[in-house]
């Protein structure tokens, strides 16, 4: 019972949702299944890339770390406007559209600000993690400067993947839209 | 009332297992030409009944005459293998019942130019109505060819000439232009870019309906791809992106006739020749009247042949 009402307490906090529907929105079209590549794409290669420029570069070192968070900084900022802008889109549908494509626009648009938001939150767990690398620095275990670099590249990469997930899909949907150059 | 039209073939013989250019029509298979060939299946033919059991079809050739390099004449095919009841108009009664070993025989005009000398040899079969005669007798050729020549193979494939396609398009109103890709896009962001797209049996499909009025100058593009002259990267033009094949449907007087361009051998087009043929007492054509109009039709298309010949040497 307490445990349960810690949980309610977190239920603000709680972001899991974001990422459920965010892998959610990588589900074969139309039946649904899931393809392997996605995991091979989104699951593996950010940990070998994690791995492969931990042995190449080393530890996290504090210049990295900061290099990183500022420029995760800048990203979150640029996809909360990003959201925005999404948002705006919803708000405008084309004038002539039929309520099968009115659905569909509104289950794309869905996905998108499932995406975005997703990529917002892998850019603050980014930021956190080398925050805490960076106050902490000093008091933990050298070795921990290779967890922490290794965990950063492979969101870093996860992030990056996303991004360009992200961006297709905005480019798709802004050249749907009544105001996108005619083909 | 029953209507009746010509279809064109176009045959040429090449070694088998071999793609080269065909070959000449005469002096292959111990000196033996297609023309000859063909006089002996018709003779074979002409004993007696052939019964082919597989398709259930009988026929018999009935007579057929031999002008130079062209043979024309007559043969009667039938199908059996279903009941029916035939029933007189006048007094609607039943005057007999068709059993399934009763075939139906029907005469059909076929018209043979295989000249020696020329790598390409034309077919003119008649059409009654729905029904023609391409699979029941020249298939049949076909397989007594290869029985006869095993070394070679006959290649016989509906003739679309330019004639024949306007006739085809001729009053005709292009009604729908389908895309064809094959495979759903696995992402719904490639689905939803897509848009317009009906998911059918696991493939894409675009449907362009254009407007009353607006099919015209698309017919002509039709056509261009239909002979040849364009490729059908100029249909992609219309929806901006390359699909796996496009079809278009166009309405020929109330009937849909559906054109695949990614393989045009495959369009069936007839002359139809139902106001110009004059017909026996028994309702069928009258022998003099058709053969000239399929002697007539020859020299036609031996024209856009020849024209053709020409372009390619």
């Amino acid at each position: 019972m307490r445990f349960i009402k810690e949980m309610r307490m977190l239920a603000k906090i709680n972001v899991w949702k974001i990422v459920s529907d965010h892998f959610e929105t990588m589900r074969l079209y139309p039946k649904g299944g899931r393809n392997v590549c996605d995991y091979l794409i989104f699951g593996v290669v950010p940990l070998v890339v994690g791995y492969l420029l931990i042995n190449r570069f080393g530890p996290l070192t504090e210049g990295v770390s900061d290099i990183i968070a500022t420029s995760m900084s800048i990203f979150v900022a640029l996809l909360l406007n990003l959201i925005l802008l999404t948002y705006n889109i919803t708000r405008h549908p084309p004038s002539s559209m039929s309520e099968r494509k009115m659905k569909r626009r509104e289950r794309y648009l869905r996905e998108i600000f499932s995406n975005i938001a997703f990529a917002i939150l892998v850019a603050l767990t980014i930021i956190a993690l080398v925050l805490v690398f960076r106050i902490a620095n000093g008091m933990i275990r050298p070795q921990s400067g290779l967890f922490f670099g290794f965990v950063a590249y492979s969101l870093g990469t996860m992030f990056f993947l996303t991004i360009l997930m992200l961006l297709k899909r905005v480019y798709i949907l802004l050249g749907k839209e009544e105001f996108a150059p005619s083909r | 009332m029953a209507r009746f039209s010509l279809g064109c073939y176009g045959v040429s013989v090449r070694e088998a297992w071999r793609s080269d250019e065909p070959l000449c029509l005469g002096g292959f298979s111990q000196g033996e030409s297609l023309l000859e060939l063909f006089l002996s299946y018709l003779e074979e033919r002409e004993e007696s009944h052939s019964n082919d059991v597989d398709h259930q079809t009988l026929s018999k050739v009935e007579n057929y005459t031999l002008d130079g390099s062209c043979v024309s004449g007559i043969v009667e095919v039938g199908d059996y293998g279903f009941t029916a009841n035939l029933i007189d108009v006048n007094r609607r009664r039943m005057s007999y019942e068709r059993k399934t070993v009763d075939a139906e025989l029907l005469p059909y005009y076929f018209l043979a130019y295989l000249p020696s000398e020329e790598k390409r040899g034309v077919f003119i079969l008649q059409r009654s109505s729905r029904r023609g005669i391409r699979t029941r007798f020249l298939g049949a050729f076909e397989e007594y060819f290869r029985s006869v020549c095993p070394s070679y193979r006959i290649g016989i494939n509906p003739f679309v000439s330019e004639r024949l396609l306007d006739e085809y398009l001729k009053g005709g109103r292009l009604t729908k232009i389908r895309f064809l890709k094959f495979g759903l896009p696995t992402d719904f962001a490639d689905a939803y870019e897509s848009e317009g797209f009906e998911e059918m049996k696991g493939n894409a499909e675009f449907i362009l309906s254009p407007e009353r009025g607006a099919g015209f100058p698309l017919m002509n593009r039709i056509r261009d791809i239909a002979l040849g002259k364009r490729d059908i990267g100029a249909m992609y033009e219309l929806v901006g992106e390359e699909h796996d094949n496009v079809k278009v449907e166009i309405d020929l007087g109330g009937n849909l006739r559906t054109i695949d361009l990614s393989d045009t051998m495959k369009m069936r087009s007839y002359i139809d020749i139902s106001e110009e043929v004059r017909l026996e007492s028994s309702g069928h054509p009258k022998f003099s009247s058709i053969d000239r109009i399929s002697r007539d039709l020859l020299q036609e298309l031996l024209i856009e042949i020849h024209q053709g010949n020409e372009d390619a040497g």
